[in-house]
């Protein structure tokens, strides 16, 4: 029997690779283990190869030797965002605990990077008046900032945004 | 004994403030330069330009993205500057009708604002 889908394991998993205070950096060694899970080179940098390492090791079943994790495993968001839109579970209005979160580029017209979100997203609103979610995700390839891309895998709050708002 | 170990945090509204610092010179620039040098209107721009600034999420681009999060912003101003023209077109239309019927309203006289140079003098 396989592992059901569980957001506890998913994000108990990610916490675990989250650095410390005290780390300047995520080493090199664990982001290279986190790319070769990825069957494809990617362009947007290792958020998404840590997500799919994250997925697929926390449902790992041992006996049955394979893991339950539904999605590719990628190091690019774009493939993430297309699977999403395939299956027709990408949501714009709609967050929860465990939800893998896609940024949206204006600028390159895709998928820049992706995270966990560790805790249930607070619904708000942005100045103008559109929709929004302040939660809290947990981002690999970002800093203190929650960057774009960076050294470290933490915790960032971040606003998220539907697209349309963001044009 | 050893504090227990807390994960790295971030925020994005660092990103905010960076971004901001970055682009702040250039937003006032081009603010007065669209305004005509009314400080004020300048200011309206800059501030509409900062609210869009936040909208975008600047943690979402990366450094070498700069350009095109300035050309957002620039749009944003120039539609603000649009907007203001247009509110001043229709009270000068105000002005224009109120001087046939031999008035000038208060309103329309203030709502006059003198163009300017770079420099702030007025033309």
């Amino acid at each position: 029997m396989s592992i059901p889908l569980s957001p506890a394991l998913l994000i108990a998993a990610a916490m675990a690779l989250i650095d410390d205070e005290e780390a300047a950096v995520t080493p090199s060694c664990l982001i290279d283990r986190f790319l070769r899970m990825a069957c494809d080179n990617g362009n947007s940098g290792w958020s998404a190869a840590f997500v799919s390492f994250v997925g697929y090791w926390s449902h790992f079943d041992k006996r049955a030797g394979r893991s339950s994790w539904p999605l590719p495993l990628t190091a690019d968001c774009d493939v993430l965002g297309s699977f999403a839109a395939e299956c027709g579970v990408l949501a714009e209005h709609t967050a929860d605990v465990g939800d893998i979160y896609l940024l949206w580029c204006p600028q390159r017209q895709r998928f820049g990077r992706c995270g966990i979100l560790a805790e249930r997203p607070e619904r708000t609103t942005v100045w103008r008046g559109d929709e929004a979610f302040r939660c809290e995700g947990i981002d690999a390839d970002s800093d203190a900032a929650g960057s774009a891309h960076g050294p470290k895998t933490l915790i960032v709050k971040r606003t998220l945004v539907p697209p349309s708002a963001t044009a | 004994m050893r504090n227990a170990p807390q994960p790295a945090r971030g925020d994005t509204s660092l990103a905010f403030d960076t971004t901001l610092a970055r682009l702040r010179r250039f937003l006032r620039r081009l603010a007065l330069v669209l305004a005509r040098g009314d400080a004020d209107v300048a200011d309206e721009m800059v501030q509409e330009a900062m609210i869009r600034l936040w909208e975008i999420d600047p943690a979402r681009y990366e450094p070498a993205d700069l350009s095109f999060v300035r050309g957002v912003l620039r749009n944003r101003m120039i539609d603000v500057r649009r907007r203001e023209l247009r509110g001043d077109e229709s009270e000068e239309i105000l002005a224009l009708r109120s001087r046939r019927s031999g008035t000038v309203s208060e309103e329309a006289k203030w709502r006059r604002i003198p163009r300017r140079d770079r420099d702030g003098r007025a033309r």
